[in-house]
This record gives structure tokens, sequence and C-alpha cells, in this order.
């Protein structure tokens, strides 16, 4: 079963990236009058700036995920390894606040360090009599702030199950023997994340280059362009007609050469994955280190991050949602704070039916995406058949390209060969979990490599068949990475925007649809069913904490 | 004096309806047919009443009293002479029906509006595109309607992104053939042509459709589309932050170097720039290309519109460049000093609502459309700052007779077949990527 799943699925997959190549030589709309050519190519190739735009892209990419690093990987351990307190509301704060809108997220900067308005900024100079802001939010390092904050959950909860999986015996055996603490981090720990991290790390980097809002607002004004905000400016928003989806297709291909590189040295990687292995058949018990003293300078480290990435926007959400229009905070502002925007929040969003799609949405992608990742790992991982890592390569495609040309490709195959399903919400489901197969391939990748294979070998052994084998032993021995990796996914599936308008129908209306509707009708209603929303994930976060684990979040142990 | 005051309250009686007064003042007065006939109208047969618009100097008290100033009214009347004098009078038709229930009701409409009237009926709700209204403006809107033709239709308003994406979702929808997800689609003069050319638009009779007062130069494009709403794009500034004066009044102006690193405009501006160069100015595409560099070198910013407007909202911009003129008047509104200033000329675009051909509702589509693009439609669209030029008494026509004392040229970007055609060519095209590689510095 598991090599026939994952071949269906990346036969889907595949389609849709073979629709993207098609596209690239397109010139029109796919399936409309077009020609086909390399004029495309050339728009882009011609571009003067075309390399500029592409090391800027690689500078936020790197950025963004040496940020992420610097913050995902202790936050981890702090959180998994270790007795630090008040985990179940922090990992609230850390799962919530992907429900804030990036671009909310830029805006919330610019009113904190924008040269001209920025609230810290005017402090500053009026504390130190300075002539000039002197700090600036715009650029690409602005860019690489916001980014790396937002992005930090994504690689957290890639490595979390891994983090937790790691038998202490291994460490406290060095440190039997001497080793210092960033010794074990260095010779260990740190080796035997490598796979969980470098997966993290690669889908990091694609996910940065893709992002749009926050390069368009932080970036552009310091006239740096990305490739996103090019595809957006000279495609998306073309001066003339119809959108240039051919060009974005070959912008998205560009980025699949880095991609690649950066895919080979994972993969090999994963394929010394015997080395990772921690979960055997020998006693294996993880266990929590005591911090003592030092849990205070791990929790303000925590706290540090909370603040920077949900406290401050979530105060920018809250301060929108009291305003009629945006202002930074002064006292006329003040005297304008109202809670208009909240009276008519129902109407506003439609009624229920928004609440019950956006539930089973959350539910079925991640489920789907989950089940299909967890094959494809299984082949790649146990097989290590050379099909494996073809696999393993179409699924990471996607990444390269940006979503909305991946939305408007998969729309016309499936008007073309699902037409029945076209504006349902089992399509938004089904759509929603073939992208986030790449992400669950890597949650699935690190969990896989730390459960040895001798339990399996065991149980083959003494007559079991491979499906019994990974309902019976390998999901529960990975059940942290599918717990932690289907909550993540549930936020990004609610989370996701592009491909809940290009699929748009009555019958499938999400809550993130209307929240983006109202952002542009209302802003200040916009951002108040924002804070509603965010306000219920967190309950939501912190529910599901309490319901699946007591001890130290949000996953439930076993093991021998 | 009693005589006096029964002779005026029978000429009251006379003068309005029992049923409703006129709630907005000089504007309609509901008048009784039999008394416009003894004045000498012909008001249409089979109707109690018609709406008559005054001069906006005149009153129901101002009527009633050059009414009674005819004492022999009473006795004769059949030759009462024209002492009110009617100038610019729109008879709207009205047909009051025993129950104060639909302005138009089967029983009164022309065949071809009963019939789209009746086929809206059966098939009972419509999918549109949003309309950039406030959450509580939709249910006016879907009131109204519903008031206006005697219906009870659910109205599902569908997410707009923006013309070129939605427009291509339509064509590719309807080249596979599937129905469409949208029945009253929302799009822009650029985009009208290509829907056309794919066959993305069922043609529509409008004029059976439309209510009285609606302008004839709604229905664009001949049976294909209606202008529900319009903008004029020019410079956006705050009022508190920099005065009109020292707002350029031409775009070549923003060669000079004080405007470095001011020069914000959203990605279309080189459409504005091409009119400027080709349509207004006559010049070569050398010499605009020249023009042109020289403002370049002062750094434009190419920023979309949502995130200018934000950046305005809070004080970071004082300016923006060809910004439509509806997003400064919801922020004068809201208490926003924020004003408009043309540059080189007036450009007024026309929004446009089109309905899709196999669409699942058309009936309804369609008469949404006729509503939105009517009087009941303009009203409620002014009330969220959302103008329609083309009636002279919205926002949008006032400012732009404002624009127009300056002495600058206007340009209708749809009505001028000439320039439509223009807009739709090759040439037009290459001018513009030419333009906007200039304006990224290329």
């Amino acid at each position: 079963m598991p090599v026939s799943v994952s071949v269906v699925a990346v036969l889907v997959i595949f389609a849709i990236m073979l629709g993207v190549f098609a596209l690239s030589f397109i010139q029109g709309l796919p399936g409309v009058e077009y020609s086909v050519g390399l004029d495309n190519f050339r728009a882009v190739l011609a571009d003067a700036a075309a390399i500029d735009i592409l090391l800027n892209t690689v500078v936020v990419g790197v950025g963004t995920v040496l940020l992420n690093l610097f913050f995902a990987v202790p936050m981890a351990w702090l959180f998994f390894r270790t007795t630090m307190p008040f985990k179940t509301v922090l990992l609230g704060f850390i799962g919530t606040g992907i429900a804030i809108p990036s671009f909310l997220k830029a805006m919330g900067w610019i009113i904190l360090l924008s040269p001209q308005v920025g609230v810290i900024n005017a402090l500053l100079m009026r504390l130190f009599n300075l002539h000039e802001a002197p700090i600036s939010i715009y650029g690409l390092t602005g860019v690489i702030l916001v980014q790396g904050l937002m992005l930090t959950p994504v690689m957290f909860f890639l490595i979390a199950g891994a983090m937790q999986r790691i038998d202490p015996s291994l460490e406290e055996a060095a440190e039997s023997c001497g080793t210092p603490r960033l010794g074990i981090i260095r010779r260990i720990t740190g080796p035997l994340l490598l796979p969980a991290i470098s997966g993290a790390a690669l889908y990091n980097f694609m996910l940065a280059v893709h992002i749009y809002e926050v390069p368009a607002i932080l970036a552009v004004p310091a006239h740096v362009e990305v490739i996103s905000t090019v595809i957006f400016q000279t495609v998306m928003q073309p001066d003339a007609g119809l959108p240039r989806y051919g060009v974005a297709a070959v912008y998205g291909l560009m980025l699949v050469f880095p991609l690649l590189v950066a895919l080979r040295a994972y993969l090999r990687v994963m394929q010394e994955g015997f080395k990772y292995g921690v979960i055997t058949g020998k006693g294996y018990r993880p266990k929590l280190i005591d911090l003592g003293r030092l849990k205070h300078l791990g929790l303000a480290f925590v706290l540090l991050y909370v603040l920077l990435a949900f406290l401050l926007p979530f105060a920018a959400l809250v301060w929108c949602s009291l305003l009629p229009f945006l202002r930074v905070p002064s006292m006329e502002a003040l005297s304008a704070l109202n809670l208009d925007s909240y009276r008519h929040l129902y109407m506003a969003l439609g009624g229920f039916k928004p609440i019950v799609n956006s539930a089973l949405l959350m539910a079925g992608a991640p489920a789907l995406a989950l089940f299909i990742s967890l094959m494809i790992s299984w082949v790649l991982v146990r097989l290590h058949h050379q099909g494996g890592q073809i696999l393993d390569t179409i699924v990471m495609l996607p990444m390269a390209v940006p979503g909305v040309v991946v939305g408007v490709v998969t729309l016309y195959l499936v008007l073309q060969f699902v037409q029945p399903l076209h504006g349902t919400l089992w399509l938004l489901i089904f759509v929603q979990g073939i992208t986030m197969i790449t992400y669950g391939t890597r949650i699935m990748n690190a969990a896989l490599v730390q459960v040895h294979r001798e339990l399996e070998e065991a149980a083959y052994v003494s007559g079991a068949k491979p499906t019994r084998i990974l309902r019976t032993i390998v999901a529960p021995l990975i059940a942290p990475s599918l717990l932690l990796g289907g909550f993540w996914m549930s936020m990004m599936a609610f989370r996701n925007v592009t491909l809940a308008l290009l699929l748009y129908s009555p019958e499938n209306v999400v809550v993130s649809v209307r929240i983006w509707v109202l952002w542009r009708e209302q802003s200040s209603m916009g951002a108040a069913l924002g804070v509603v929303v965010v306000v219920a994930l967190f309950a939501y976060v912190v529910a599901l904490q309490k319901l699946a684990g007591k001890q130290s979040g949000l996953y439930a142990l076993t093991g021998a | 004096m009693a005589r006096r005051n029964r002779v005026f309250r029978d000429y009251r009686e006379r003068l309005f309806t029992t049923e409703t007064r006129s709630t907005q003042s000089s504007e309609y007065f509901l008048i009784k047919n039999s008394f416009l006939r003894d004045l000498g109208a012909c008001p249409p047969p089979g109707r109690r009443a018609s709406a008559v618009q005054f001069p906006s100097s005149c009153n129901e008290s101002a009527v009633a009293r050059l009414a009674t100033q005819k004492p022999e009214y009473p006795r004769k009347r059949t030759t009462i002479t024209a002492g009110v004098t009617v100038v610019g009078v729109l008879l709207a038709t009205l047909a009051l029906a025993q129950q104060p229930t639909a302005s138009t009701s089967s029983a009164g409409a022309p065949a071809a509006l009963k019939k789209t009237i009746e086929a809206a009926r059966q098939e009972g709700q419509v999918i549109a595109h949003d309309l950039d209204f406030s959450p509580a403006a939709y249910r006016n809107v879907e009131a109204a309607f519903n008031k206006h033709f005697g219906l009870n239709i659910k109205i599902t308003w569908a997410p707009f992104d923006n013309y070129p994406t939605d427009s291509a979702k339509a064509i590719t929808e309807h080249k596979s053939r599937a129905t469409p997800s949208v029945d009253l689609l929302r799009t822009g003069e650029r985009q009208v042509p290509l829907l056309v050319e794919a066959g993305a638009i069922q043609k529509v009779n409008w004029t059976p459709l439309l209510a009285p007062g609606t302008p004839s130069e709604a229905d664009l494009h001949k049976d294909l589309s209606l202008v529900w709403k319009s903008n004029i794009y020019c410079t956006a500034f705050n009022s508190k932050k920099i005065s009109a004066k020292e707002v350029p009044g031409s775009w070549w102006d923003l060669a000079d170097a004080k405007w470095n690193g001011q020069i914000v405009t959203p990605p279309w501006a080189g459409s504005y720039v091409a009119d400027l160069a080709v349509w207004l100015g006559k010049m070569s595409q050398e010499e605009l290309l020249n023009r042109l560099r020289a403002v370049v070198k002062n750094k434009p910013i190419l920023q979309s519109n949502s995130d200018i407007h934000n950046r305005l909202q809070i004080g970071e911009l004082r300016l923006a460049f060809w910004i439509p003129n509806d997003f400064q008047e919801e922020l004068r509104r809201k208490g926003l000093p924020m004003e408009c200033k043309a540059m080189d000329y007036i450009p007024v675009t026309n929004h446009l609502v089109v309905v899709r051909a196999g669409a699942r509702h058309p009936n309804a589509a369609a008469l949404l459309a006729a509503f939105m693009a009517g009087p009941q439609g303009f009203k409620l669209l002014e009330a969220e700052a959302r103008g329609n030029y083309l009636y002279p008494e919205s926002y949008q026509s006032m400012e732009f007779q404002k624009l127009k004392a300056s002495g600058l040229p206007a340009l209708n970007r749809g009505t001028d077949l000439n320039y439509a055609k223009w807009l739709a060519s090759k040439e037009y095209e290459d001018l513009n990527a030419a333009i906007s590689r200039a304006l990224r510095g290329r």
C-alpha cells in the first residue's frame, strides 16, 4: 500500500508540475487561445535586474532561515526537552501567531519603526535629541526580521517531534564522560536533529522566497525587489489585460535549480538515516532535562520571541480593530477608539457556513496530507530505493513555484478532468492537502529516520503485514510528529487564502476568505474578525494541549 | 383664510398621495396624475401618481402656495393655468398598487421586464462579486433590490480580487464549459473586449430593465456591460501635511529633484503616462521615455493600491499619484483631511458589471446589474463613498466639475470609442510595457 499510494499522489503532483512547465511556454491562458514560444523566458531573462532580483531573493531566504534557526531550535529544545514552565500558554502563542495576517504584521512594524511615523523612532529621537530616525524597518533587513519571526513556528513544529524523541541516554553517556553541555549539543543533539533541521531549513527557505506581502510593504519602498514582488507587479497586476501566468511560471522554474541543489544535500543526509535512529528495540524513555535556575533565562528567551512575533502584531491588530481608519498611536487617535467593528461581526462573517467549512478544511486537509506523506516518507526512508528519492524530489518541486501559478494550473486541470468537483469544499480540501505534502514529508522523513528499523523487522519476522506494521508500530511511535505536524497543517490550511480565492464558490467559502474580503472593504472590521479568530484559535490550541497530554505540551508520550 | 386653508388642504390632497411623502426634500414629489392632467401635463394612463422633480428651491409649501394663488381653481379644475412652472420635469411612472409593495409590479411593467422578473423569481438567488461595501450595506442592497422588483432573492456576494485575475478565471471557466462560479462579474474597460472575444459575456437588452433616471451612458458597451461606479484618478494628498499649491500639477514636474523618494504610485501609472504621451500630448515614444527617465531619476516607488492607502492613512505618505478618488472620499468622511488634485488631465474610469455566459441565475444577475446602475443603486453607492460620475448629483460628478474648473482636459476612458479601440491595441500594450520597464528603472 505505501508504494501504490505514494505513486498515485506523486503522479498528481507531477501532473501539476508538468502543467506549470507547459505554462512557462504559453502566452495567454491555458486552454484558451494562446501562442507557444520562448517569449516568457525572454521577458524574464531580458530584465537587466534579473540577477539582482534573484540575489535579493536568496538573501531574504537565507536570512529568514538563519533567524528561524536562531529562535526555533532553542525554543523546540526548551519546550520538548526541558522543564521550562508555562509551556501550554506559550505554545498557544506560538501556534496561534500564524492566524495574524502577514501584511498586518508588516504594517505593525511600520507603526513601530517607520522613519517617518514610527513610534519607537519618535521616542528615541526625543530621548537622544536626534534629527533623523535611527532605525528603519524598510529594506531587506526589515523583511528578514518580519519573515524570520513569522516563519519560526513552521520550523519549530517541523523539528519538535524529532526533538522530543531523542534518547536522553545518549546525552547522559556523554555527560558522564565529562563533555560540557555545549559540546553535547554540538556533537550529539545537533547531529541527531540534522535530518529534521535540514528538512525544515529547506522548507522554510522555499516558503520565505514566495511570500509577497512582507517584501511588498517593507522592501519595495526601499527600492529593493524580490521575485515575489516582481511577479505581482508585472504579472498579476499587469497594466492591461489578463495576468501573465506564463511569466510567473518562468520565475518559479528559476527557483527550481537552487531548490534541487539544496534538495540533493538534504537527501544525502536522509540516506544516512540509520545513524539518526534513536527509537530502538532496547530500553528507551524520553526524559526532560531540569534547567534549574536557568529556566528563567529560557523563559525570557521564549517570551522575547512571543513579544516580537505575537504580542506586538496582536496589539497592532487590536488597535486597527478599534479605529475607523489606520492610524499611529496618539492622544488624538485614543479619542477615536470604539467597538463599532465588533457589532456586526457575525453578519460580516456571512453566517455559520464559513466556520463549518474552515473546521472541515482544518481537519480534512492535514489528515489527507499526513497519510500520503507517511506513505511517501516510508518509501524513501525504509525502502532505500532510488525511486524514493525521485518521489521526494517531485514532492518538493511545488515549493519552487508561486502558489497562484499552482492554483491556476490546478484549476485548469480540475475543469478539464474532474469538473463536478469544481467549487466544492472537497476540492479545496484535496488541493490544500496535496500542497501540504511537501511539509508533511519533511516531518515524516525526520520522524521515520528516528525509528530504528529493527522494530519493524521484528514485526515482519513475526508475520505482520506492512499495513499492520505501519498502523500498530510505526504510527504510535511517531505520534508526536503526527500530532504536531497535523496541528500546524491545520493552521496552514486555515490561513491559506490564495487557493481558497482561486477555487472559490459559495459552497466552499472559508473564514480566511472572509477576513481577506473584510480587510479590503473595511480594515477595522477585518482586524476585528482577525482578533476574534486569534482568540478562538488560541483557546483551541490550549484545549488541544490539555486533551493530548499533561506533561510538556502538544504530544502524547509513548515508548517502551 | 378658512376658504384658503380649505383650498390649500384640497390642493395638498390633490398634490400628494396619502401613501408616501418624499423623504428627500427637493428631489421627487409624488403628484396625483389628475392634478397633472389639470395642469396640462400628460402622465401615462393607468397610474394614480407620478414622480416629478422640481428645482431645488421648491418645496411642498411653495408648490401648494402657488396652486392656491388661483382662487377660481375649485370651480375650474380643468382650466388651471400653468401657475406652477415645472422646469426639468422627470416624469417617473409609478404604479401604485392597492397594497404598497414593490415599486415595479408585474401588473404594469413592460413585457420584457415582467418576463425577466418572473424568471428571476424562479431562480431565487444570484451570486455576484462584492462591491467593496461595508458589511451592513450589503443587507441594504439586498432589501432595496428585492423591494424594487417585488422579489425575495438571496444575493450571495463572492470575493472580488482584481480585474485581470477574475476575468482570467471567468475565461478559463467558460472555455472549459464549466458553470460560472459567479453570475454577475465585476470587470474593467480593458477586460471587456477580452471577455467578449472569449464569449464569456451574456448579451442583455438592458433598456427595459433599467429604472427611469438611469443615464443612457451606463450601457457602455451596448448590451454587454453596465457602469455601476466610476473613479477619477488623481493625486491623493493629506491637506494637513501638504498644501494644494505644493502638489504638482503635472507628471513631468516630478522630474524636479525635490520629489526624490516621494513619488509613490500604483503599477498602473504607466497607462496614465501613456495617455499623456499619446492621447493628449502626441509625443513620440522616444520623447516620452526620455522625459520619463528624468522623472525616474527620483526613484518612483510602485506599490499596490491597498499598501499605498495604508501608508496614507497612517500618515507616512503626504501624497500619492494616480489614486482612485473614492478612496479620498471614504477617508474624508471618516475624518482624515484627504484631497484630490488632477495632474495634467482628468481621467475618468468606469467600473463595469457583466452577466456571465452560462450563468446559473442570469435573470436575477441582469436585474441586480440594472438596479446597481440605476438611481436607487446609485444612492446606496454614494452612501458608501463609491460614486458614479454619470449622475450629476454624485460627489464624483461634482469633483469632476471642480477639477475641470482648473482648465484641464478630461478623458472618459470608456465612452470615447476611439480611445477604447486604442486601449485594446497591440501598440498600447507595447507602449505600456516600455513605460512599466522605464518606471522600474530598467
